[in-house]
């Protein structure tokens, strides 16, 4: 009895300890990131990375050339799969006033990292692109309402602040999300009339969009911000002249699962073992 | 041998309480563990099987001391406990389900011994009944490392009967005071 009662307790202390050493992770591992977008002053943009639950490094700041580093301005904890904790980093590109270096327009597939406890390394991000700001300065369209949420789905209602054509509509990353992300413009109230359309001064265009990625889909583990252009266009007669953009982004968090998280793990280190 | 069995008895209680200021153990466990090593060392003058829980009352002492002051790493609320600190906790319950089960068992003894058979019967009952409780939690101790956070819940509740276990020790110890004066040796 007593034999049996020390052997059961050496085997669940065996196997406990066994299995947390399997899924140690010593590592911080990123999600993909595929970001295609123009940064704007004060407005953060989010990373995600996943560590062992135990594990108390944190991400402190990214490094994308000699002069520019970002700081990462607060971390929470996205969630917990299994013995893996993924975490969500925001940091701000652009202080309340200022602009977006010129080394930092372009793509980047890797970030150079820095953690909390001082080691530095660099690590594959997804694709994230950083595209100039246009001026937003007369543009012919102001904003009256928006919603969004993270899971994907967005409304805006835009006015027109003088007659405009909308002549065509585009989005980022239409390679990667096309079959997955719906978007419509179309004058408000009437569905049927899409771009491309003319607005009177004062009447109102809805923008909606939202991603609808199947349940089995690996991009549910990717953070997603593809970015609509508008193009305007004098409307007819108008004294106006030039072509404008007007500019939304559309973000899509990631919708991990524990399977997924685990996966990425194995194929991180599959790449890392290639790698060497 | 009354007074040894009653601070056997507070020495277990003040084991039980716990109180921290900024982490720190202002009534550390290792003042009940040094009373009842001290009332176990007496007792043994009378029986030896005393003596041997003594030692292991002077084990827990020892081990004890490193919980006075864990520092915030102990208690972060955001991460799980580590091996560390699960191995550490593991052998606290391992020493405490021998010096408790030696220490019944010298009881156990003593009572038959000493032409008490009813109350031998109890500490019998109560011997297996601490032990038993003593291992679940030992069993269940290293589920920590894997478990999720969710399941912290769960922990807490195994606690009560564990408590309710301590207190029923505490109170047999004191029962035990009443000997004097029965005892046929």
């Amino acid at each position: 009895m007593w034999l049996l009662a020390v052997l059961a307790t050496a085997c669940v202390w065996v196997g406990n300890y066994g299995y947390y050493l399997a899924h140690k992770l010593p590592d911080i591992v990123f999600l993909n990131h595929y970001y295609a977008f123009t940064p704007s002053p004060g407005r953060p943009m989010d990373l995600y990375y996943v560590t062992h639950r135990d594990s108390r490094r944190q991400l402190v700041t990214v490094q994308i050339s000699e002069q520019v580093h970002w700081y990462v301005r607060g971390t929470s904890t996205y969630g917990d799969y299994g013995p893996y904790r993924l975490h969500k980093a925001s940091l701000e590109l652009i202080p309340q006033e200022g602009q977006l270096p010129t080394e930092a327009l372009g793509t980047f597939r890797e970030f150079r990292v820095w953690y909390s406890d001082g080691p530095s390394e660099t690590v594959p991000i997804g694709e994230i692109t950083f595209t100039p700001a246009e001026d937003l300065q007369g543009l012919p369209l102001e904003t009256v309402q928006a919603s969004s949420s993270s899971t994907g789905e967005h409304h805006h209602t835009l006015a027109a602040k003088q007659d405009v054509r909308l002549q065509s509509v585009a989005f980022s990353l239409h390679s990667r999300i096309a079959d997955a992300f719906d978007m419509s413009v179309h004058r408000t109230m009437h569905e049927e009339v899409t771009v491309p359309f003319e607005l009177k001064t004062g009447e109102t265009v809805t923008i909606d969009g939202w991603f609808r990625f199947e349940p089995n889909d690996p991009r549910r583990m990717e953070a997603y911000m593809p970015e609509m252009r508008l193009r305007l266009e004098p409307a007819e007669g108008s004294a106006s002249s030039g072509i404008r953009y007007w500019t939304q982004t559309f973000y899509k968090a990631p919708e991990p699962d524990k399977q997924g998280i685990r996966r990425l793990i194995e194929d991180r280190k599959g790449a890392e073992r290639l790698g060497e | 041998m009354a007074n040894s069995f009653r601070k056997l008895s507070w020495g277990l209680l003040l084991v039980l309480l716990d109180i921290r200021i900024a982490y720190f153990d202002v009534w550390p466990d290792v003042i009940g563990y040094g009373m009842m090593y001290f009332a176990l060392q007496r007792l043994g003058a009378v029986r030896p099987a005393y003596g041997k829980a003594a030692g292991w009352a002077a084990a827990m002492a020892v081990v004890s001391l490193a919980e006075i002051w864990p520092g915030p790493s102990g208690f972060h609320a955001d991460a799980p406990p580590s091996p560390g600190w699960i191995a550490f906790g593991g052998m606290l319950l391992l020493l405490k389900l021998l010096f408790m089960h030696q220490t019944f068992a010298a009881m156990e003894r003593h009572a038959f011994d000493g032409a008490l058979p009813a109350e031998a019967h109890v500490l019998r009952f109560r011997r297996r009944l601490y032990t038993g409780g003593q291992w679940l939690m030992l069993l269940a101790l290293p589920f920590a490392l894997n478990a999720p956070d969710e399941s912290r819940m769960f922990a807490f509740v195994a606690v009560i009967p564990m408590f309710l276990l301590e207190l029923m020790a505490v109170f047999t110890f004191r029962r035990a005071a009443h000997w004097q004066g029965r005892l046929s040796s």
